[in-house]
């Protein structure tokens, strides 16, 4: 037996080192992917504690402080809350009609400024704040401290040490970005800036005599649940008690006294940058997960057609050992044991470099959160033995299937070399029916020749130029032209997002109008309704007729303030559908006010942004608000082509004004999207992009190598024969290479295709989990036509680089077989 | 045909040296030979003597140590190894002791892989290896047979077919009877005869005295020399009891 081992081990080297690699990739690739996505709710948890955020906040204003005691007795009486605390914060409202004032710019490196106009400050030197920022990057110099969040740094870009000024009343408080800090809580808000102690002391006294500068409190909660769903259920439902007892204490109030002050709150949890974040990193993770399923299919393939060769080399040694009494199980186990000890030395490798490249893969995931989880998430141990199972179950099922053959072997069958009494072999492409070159033909011949071989070769450029394509689709769509993500997106690809700080901005609205290839002016808020009294944030516009992203997958656009949209994930789990009426309500001036609406088409909604899409006067009071418009943000729309740039839109603005002008929120639509989600994708994409490519060309490559290894091996004398009969070393080297790229063609055309069209269906089914389940991605033929041609071009090169030892089998070697 | 003048092989000091496990073993010694062209020439010897390897060198299969191998008047001994398969592809046959055919193709896509190397159009040389199957009796319907579907005879035979399809100036066969039983050799040694009678130049190696009588000279090689050699003259049937005993007390001579 031992024999069989040793020959088997002598002519399949490079094939055992290269099903070994496969098997590392595949573990470590299993090991990673599995970590990422069963250590999701871990990620957030362990996030949470590592930044120091608390699970939710929230921040009163108008405030006369008795409510203070209210909400906190709240907590005191929870046995679910670990910690809080209160924090003094201040809010600046640009002052309408003073430049400058209360205004924070930064300048970065590349000379570009970021404006905050409207933001809130908080002491980063506050004793009793039991949430301190975790900082990422920090950096001492002389001046005012700002810090600001990990995400606005990075889509600004923002860098420590970057000069930033606080202008109040024509006094500037020069200092500088002295740290950037992750708050899961306060990720997406740039307007959340920590500043030093002694600014803060400053702006507390500015405060005691401008009135702009608003003073506030927050309380920041965290809630003692290891389990992630147990806490978002907590922080749900903590924030529902606080809006009622406020609700309370405002009518208990207004009861007493009519013209009594409102106490208003907003709330912020953890779940926007989880629903920010989550479906890209699950979909990083199931990628690898996928790419090491489609590894381990090759790793499968590879050890089928490694056996069943051997097992036909060794038919007379087998017979011969059949013929002194070993049975076939103790025959099959001697191909067991070799693959096992193969297995082995490779599962303890990929663990090895599983566990040690986490950290690189957790860097890319760190990207795509916008927030550093190096520590975050690590590997998961039950992963680690899946890994281990499925390698170890799918190496000795194949082996064990691919070894049926040794019970048809018989010592008969090894003396006669296996030769046949009956034969029904077929000659294919024969010869006399060439119309090709003769080397051409003998590689056409060679594919035919080979069943085995020629499918195995096929099956694997098969899948790998399917994953390129369906790479490929997903780059173009994610990175190159994004309309169809951003059409998932249920965010406006508007060219302008610009809202005013002024009572009256028509001025600023009629000299934007005046604009040489102005289109359309259309009013946006987001706001807070319960649909059935399920409260759910939903997008309102006042026109849905300008719209650049094609939000509708299924029905038609809203057109009566009493229709809606509604997202798709969010029907299905509510039973709604196409036609529904539902019950759209919300409290205006504490006064609930409602509307029955009906749904007439589905949207989709990757980064979950809204439930539904409707008119801005779905609920006719909301809209009747005074302070609607200063709260509404408005989309502007250029002609194509025909959009300024944000400085001359800005420039004619400033015109209006007489000098700066008091934006309440100003950004390119592009930009919207970019901090939204497409700064995550396109990370996404270049991730994706460049791992799976290398590894496919690595794979392919590899495959070759053994192949050709192989054959070489195996046809020695064929090659022998040839070299004797005249063919050159290049007759050889281009029949191999031309069997290859046969194969390599076959498969990559029906690779591509079907990974090209197949793209969107796939990624439909996946995306379905996460509420989006109806991709129509844009199929980039281009791409697919270039990944066709390249992984022929790439095999006929790896082909001939292998098939050089050719040169080295001469004809003299038949006297040697003889 | 008697010997010729014009030599369609010469050697001059030709020495082949093997390294086996770091000891030299000279198999071929200063050896000097003039093959003529339309000789029947047999090569004879001991085991271990150098006649395969004499006859592998001057086919251009494999490269001398030392000396000049001259083929039709070119010196191939310096040819690179693809000039030298360009060489044998115009100039050789050959015919070994196993058929040597690649078992993955039918008998026909055999004979035309070697055939398709010559310029003649595809037709014609498809025509020949028909006209030539027929005349070693094989018949149309095993064109699409593969080896391992015929007997050793048969093979023998198709290896012959390949070795003339590109009408060799010299066919070379190694023991190409070797592997056949009594049958079977006398029908592969009439073709060869045949091809000979049709003036073809043939070069064989052989230990079997039946398949030596055919030849025309026979050369009898010891210790990487030609120790001597025989003319017998153009093979006639009805001459086999003579040549049989002139051959005998040569090698009897030559102590073999």
């Amino acid at each position: 037996m031992w024999s069989i081992i040793k020959s088997h081990f002598h002519k399949g080297k490079t094939g055992f080192i290269i099903t070994g690699l496969f098997i590392s990739l595949s573990v470590i690739m299993m090991i990673v992917g599995l970590s990422i996505c069963l250590g999701m709710d871990g990620l957030y948890y362990n996030a949470r504690n590592l930044s120091n955020s608390p699970d939710c906040w929230i921040s009163v204003y108008e405030n006369p402080g008795e409510e203070q005691a209210l909400l906190e007795n709240i907590l005191k009486e929870r046995d679910d809350v670990e910690l809080y605390d209160v924090q003094e914060i201040y809010y600046f409202e640009t002052a309408i009609g003073e430049d400058d004032n209360n205004r924070l710019s930064v300048f970065n490196s590349q000379g570009q400024s970021l404006i905050f106009n409207s933001w809130l400050a908080m002491n980063i030197d506050d004793e009793d704040n039991a949430f301190k920022p975790y900082l990422r990057d920090s950096v001492e110099k002389e001046g005012y401290k700002f810090y600001i969040t990990g995400n606005c740094a990075e889509t600004s870009p923002i860098s420590v040490g970057d000069e930033a000024v606080y202008v109040n009343n024509g006094v500037r408080y020069e200092g500088y970005i002295a740290g950037i800090y992750d708050d899961m809580t306060r990720i997406y808000h740039h307007s959340n800036v920590y500043v030093g102690g002694d600014l803060y002391q400053e702006i507390a006294k500015l405060s005691q005599t401008d009135k702009s500068i608003i003073e506030e409190y927050s309380i920041n909660i965290r809630f003692n649940y290891t389990d992630e769903k147990a806490n978002t259920l907590a922080q749900q439902e903590l924030l529902g008690v606080f809006v009622d007892a406020l609700n309370d204490y405002n009518a208990s109030r207004l009861q007493e006294d009519p013209t009594a002050p409102i106490v208003y709150s907003s709330y912020w949890t953890r779940e926007d940058f989880k629903t920010g974040t989550r479906g890209f990193i699950l979909l990083l993770g199931t990628a690898m997960i996928a790419f090491a399923i489609i590894v381990a299919a090759i790793v499968a393939i590879v050890i089928a057609f490694l056996v069943r060769s051997s097992v036909l080399d060794e038919v007379r040694n087998l017979g011969v050992w059949k013929s002194l009494g070993y049975t076939t199980n103790q025959l099959r186990a001697s191909y067991l044991a070799i693959y096992g000890v193969i297995s082995g030395i490779c599962l303890l490798v990929g663990v090895v470099l599983g566990i040690g490249l986490m950290p690189t893969f957790v860097g890319i995931v760190t990207n795509m959160a916008r927030l550093d989880c190096s520590k975050a998430i690590g590997t998961n141990v039950g992963g680690v033995f899946i890994a281990i199972f499925v390698v170890v179950a799918l190496v000795s099922s194949v082996v064990y299937l691919s070894t049926a053959k040794v019970k048809r072997i018989t010592p008969l069958s090894a003396m006669r070399s296996n030769i046949q009494t009956h034969s029904f072999k077929k000659n294919k492409a024969p010869l006399d029916k060439s119309r090709i070159t003769v080397n051409a033909h003998l590689g056409v011949k060679s594919v035919v020749g080979e069943t085995h071989r020629s499918v195995m070769v096929m099956a694997i450029v098969l899948i790998m130029s399917l994953l390129c394509s369906f790479v490929s689709v997903v780059f173009y769509n994610l990175k190159v032209d994004q309309s169809a993500i951003i059409n998932m997106s249920a965010i406006e690809n508007a060219d302008f997002y610009i809202g005013f700080y002024y009572e009256d901005p028509s001025p600023y609205f009629d000299a934007i109008h005046e604009m040489d290839g102005f289109e359309a002016d259309v009013i946006c808020t987001r706001v807070g309704i319960s649909i059935d009294d399920d409260y759910c944030y939903g997008q309102l516009y006042s026109s849905f007729d300008h719209m650049r992203t094609n939000f509708l997958y299924q029905g038609r656009y809203p057109k009566y303030s009493n229709e809606i949209l509604i997202e798709e994930q969010y029907a299905k789990s509510e039973g709604l559908s196409i036609g529904d009426s539902v019950n759209m309500s919300m409290e205006v001036d504490m006064v609930k006010s409602e509307k029955s609406c009906v749904i007439v088409g589905y949207f989709q909604n990757l980064i979950d942004n809204a439930r539904f899409l409707g008119f801005v006067d779905i609920i006719d009071e909301l809209y009747d608000l005074d302070d609607f418009a200063f709260y509404s943000q408005h989309l502007i729309y250029f002609e194509n082509g025909k959009a300024p740039t944000i400085d001359q839109l800005d420039n004619v603005l400033r015109e209006v004004a007489g000098g700066n002008v008091q934006y309440n929120g100003f950004q390119r639509g592009r930009d919207v999207l970019n901090s939204s989600f497409l700064n995550t994708v396109e990370t996404a994409a270049d991730a994706v992009m460049s791992v799976f490519f290398s590894i496919t060309a690595i794979v392919i490559a590899l495959l070759l190598v053994m192949l050709i290894k192989l054959k070489l091996l195996r046809e020695r004398r064929n090659y022998a024969i040839y070299k004797a009969l005249g063919y050159t070393t290049a007759d050889v080297m281009t029949q191999i290479a031309v069997a290859m790229v046969i194969l390599g063609a076959i498969g990559s055309v029906v690779g591509g295709i079907v990974g090209a069209l197949t793209t969107s269906p796939m990624l439909s089914l996946f995306g379905s989990f996460i509420g989006a389940g109806h991709f129509s991605f844009i199929i980039p033929w281009g791409y697919i036509v270039a990944i066709v041609f390249a992984i022929p071009i790439l095999i006929y090169a790896v082909s001939m680089l292998c098939a050089i030892p050719v040169r080295r089998i001469e004809p003299a070697l038949l006297l040697r077989v003889r | 045909m008697e010997h010729g003048n014009d030599f369609v092989i010469s050697t001059q000091g030709l020495c082949k040296t093997f390294s086996v496990g770091g000891v030299q073993q000279h198999v071929l010694n200063n050896l000097d030979l003039q093959i003529a062209e339309g000789d029947f020439t047999v090569i004879m010897g001991n085991s271990g003597s150098g006649k395969s390897t004499l006859l592998y060198a001057l086919s251009g299969m494999d490269r001398p140590t030392l000396g000049k191998i001259i083929f039709g008047g070119e010196e191939i001994s310096e040819y690179s190894n693809d000039k030298l398969a360009k060489f044998r592809r115009a100039n050789c046959g050959f015919i070994f002791q196993e058929s040597f055919l690649n078992d993955n193709m039918s008998i026909m896509d055999n004979v035309l892989s070697a055939g398709y190397l010559s310029k003649r159009p595809r037709k014609q040389v498809y025509g020949d290896a028909c006209k030539y199957f027929e005349s070693v009796g094989i018949s149309k319907d095993m064109y699409s047979k593969f080896p391992t579907q015929m007997s050793g005879g048969e093979l023998q035979r198709v290896g012959l077919v390949r070795a003339i399809i590109n009408d060799p100036k010299v066919i070379f066969a190694d023991e190409p009877t070797g592997a056949l039983n009594s049958a079977n050799s006398t029908a592969v040694l009439d073709i060869m005869n045949d091809l000979h009678a049709q003036g073809k130049s043939i070069v064989m190696v052989t230990h079997d005295i039946r398949s030596a009588i055919r030849g025309s000279r026979v050369l009898y090689l010891k210790d990487g020399v030609i120790l001597n050699e025989i003319s017998l003259g153009n093979y006639d049937p009805l001459e086999e009891k003579s040549r049989l005993d002139k051959l005998k007390c040569f090698l009897d001579e030559m102590g073999w």
